[in-house]
């Protein structure tokens, strides 16, 4: 061990959140080190005639002011990692407990039942919300360890939308729809899936040591207190012992980001082409029948728009084009539409002919996804004949 | 990847002509009824629906009280047959309309019947049927080796239910069906200005007309 590998230690420590990997034995290492520095001082004063005026001695004795400096330093930024880590294991978040030392292990070990002790005090004997009793209990510890709560990231209550998380480890709250659950892979998760706002989705995880009641695809929540992970840039929260969870009379809508599909248009759904919307205001449902669902019989509103399928024999993906990608997609315009329909007195002529012109050719469609089916905003017919080498190369290194 | 409560379609599977007439074996994955009907791909699949384009060469009237239209669809690898009557009225209707040759797009379920020497054939019953363009055709060739190719190298997964199953119930090797995408995508080859010149192995048909 020398100074440059000790401050380049303290360097990498102050730039991340995490801990970095440390030998078990870095400590004593460090330590050994001071020692062997102060030896070698103790050897030089006696060698020099005036210790006080030895530059060697001098010199020595800035380095060992400098190695211990950074030790503390190092030590002072690695303790305010393990509290933290501490507070979100005794949450049964799962915390890395990886690369501490020695005697950092034992101070995490002692930490967690510590405050896993104190949590359950005030839970159980005095009845606090376990929301306060966390801040509480992570507030007096990160005093003892000299860090401030704006260290631990944000205060703990922050409303965020989902496609704004952009950090990990912070304590967050959202307003949610739970758009989709999947199965989980291990049996320590209780549940994962999909959550979303109006801003986009977000993947969630809840653990079966949280004892949390469970969620419903479909159902909307306001959440409070889940923490965000971030995995190879991608982001996800986690919801933990400490997170509320209530169920929310609000339709909220989920957006997304925009996604980008590419495949042959292999069908067009029944309500494609020239349609007919409820007029009332806020309803635009499409009649069926000339009955809208909600509102009953109404002199509907023509509209145009494509329900479509798009299948690249890997993926199946519903697609809706509007008014205005419809009419550039197919080249009607609702005017036209309107006229095709009232020269056949019917209004699947321009069903069929809009199915007669685009099934079975390729298109990319871009656009964001809601519920089930991509919004078309942007689309191109792959027009273009493809160029065959690439796959000819793999395929003759296969044959 | 989710657990939604609609059910998905299905892909509609990519291969050429070659290996979907080298299928025979259909099999169901539930007892009901209504249950979907497979086709098993000799590379390891099951298809449910398939999407296929390629020259339509022929189309016949072989219905006797009723249109029961019949036509040659090529692809570089051989012949799909296609039959739509009165209940694919649609598909009916388009092919009584177009004149061969021209590229169409099927998106059809698979079908099959066993002849009177026990041998079973493999048909495309309709969907939809659209004329398309060369550069459509040329880009399903494309797609559909990328498929296959996909398919023979996942065939020995041990994960892969239908690899096994194919094995079971096919005696061929599948190297065969990369060999054909090959040769698929060299008919594309020093012809995409010419699109149309099909080098297919199809003996008896006649060429198509470049596009316009």
């Amino acid at each position: 061990m020398d100074l440059d590998q000790l401050q380049s230690v303290r360097d990498r420590e102050r730039q991340t959140d995490r801990l970095q990997q440390l030998r078990e034995s870095f400590y004593e290492e460090a330590a050994d080190f001071v020692a062997d520095l102060r030896a070698e001082r103790d050897a030089a004063a006696e060698e020099a005639a005036d210790p006080f005026d030895s530059p060697r001695v001098n010199r020595l004795t800035d380095r060992i002011r400098t190695a211990e400096q950074t030790l503390e330093a190092i030590y002072e930024k690695r303790v305010g990692k393990v509290v933290k880590a501490a507070t979100f294991a005794a949450a049964d978040l799962p915390a890395e407990a990886d690369g501490m030392t020695k005697e950092e292990a034992d101070l995490f070990d002692t930490l967690v039942d510590e405050i896993e002790a104190k949590l359950d005090n005030l839970v159980t004997d005095y009845r606090v919300p376990v929301e306060e009793a966390r801040r509480s209990v992570t507030n007096s510890y990160l005093e003892d360890a000299g860090m401030e709560r704006d260290e631990l990231g944000r205060g703990g209550s922050e409303s965020v939308l989902v496609n704004d998380i952009d950090e990990d480890e912070q304590w967050v709250d959202l307003r949610v729809k739970l758009v989709d659950l999947w199965d989980p892979r291990s049996d320590s998760i209780s549940q994962v899936g999909l959550l979303g706002d109006e801003s986009g989705t977000i993947k969630f995880v809840a653990f079966e040591t949280s004892d949390l009641p469970e969620l419903e695809e479909g159902a909307c929540y306001a959440l409070s207190n889940v923490v965000t992970d971030e995995y190879e840039g991608r982001y996800s929260v986690k919801l933990n012992r400490t997170t509320t969870i209530t169920e929310i009379d609000e339709e909220i809508e989920v957006g997304d980001d925009a996604t980008e599909v590419e495949g042959a248009l292999v069908d067009m759904q029944s309500g494609s082409g020239l349609i007919k919307r409820c007029p009332e205001p806020d309803c635009t449902r499409v009649l069926q029948n000339g009955r809208c669902s909600e509102h009953g019989n109404v002199e509907g509103e023509f509209d145009l728009r494509i329900k479509g399928v798009v299948d690249d024999g890997r993926e199946v993906h519903e697609v809706i084009f509007d008014r205005e990608t419809t009419e550039e997609l197919t080249g009607i315009s609702l005017e036209e539409a309107k006229d095709m329909a009232m020269d056949a007195l019917d209004t699947e002529v321009v069903a069929d002919e809009i199915r007669a012109d685009v099934l079975g050719s390729y298109y990319r469609v871009r656009g964001p996804t809601f519920g089930r089916y991509l919004l078309a905003d942007e689309f191109e017919r792959l027009a273009e004949s493809p160029d065959p080498e690439a796959v000819l190369i793999k395929a003759r290194s296969n044959a | 990847m989710s657990s939604n409560s609609v059910p998905m379609r299905e892909v509609a599977q990519r291969a050429f002509a070659t290996e979907f007439n080298d299928a025979s074996h259909t099999f169901k994955e539930s007892e009901d009824e209504r249950a979907p009907v497979y086709l098993l791909l000799p590379t390891g699949e099951r298809a449910n629906r398939v999407f296929l384009v390629g020259t339509l060469t022929e189309k016949e009237d072989v219905g006797d009280d009723n249109e029961y239209w019949r036509g040659r669809i090529v692809d570089p690898t051989g012949t799909f047959f296609v039959y739509a009557g009165q209940y694919q009225p649609e598909a009916a209707s388009t092919l009584r309309d177009l004149e061969p040759p021209a590229y169409v797009a099927v998106v059809g379920k698979p079908r099959t019947y066993e002849t009177d020497d026990g041998s079973v054939n493999v048909s495309v019953r309709p969907e939809s049927i659209t004329e398309v363009d060369a550069a459509t055709r040329d880009r399903w060739v494309v797609e559909t080796a990328e498929r296959t190719l996909e398919r023979v190298e996942a065939f020995d997964d041990e994960s892969n239910e239908y690899g096994v199953m194919a094995r079971e119930r096919y005696d061929r090797p599948v190297e065969r069906y990369t060999e054909a995408a090959v040769g698929a995508l060299e008919s594309l080859e020093g012809t995409d200005e010419l699109a149309g010149a099909d080098a297919g192995v199809d003996g008896d048909r006649p060429e198509p007309e470049p596009e316009a």
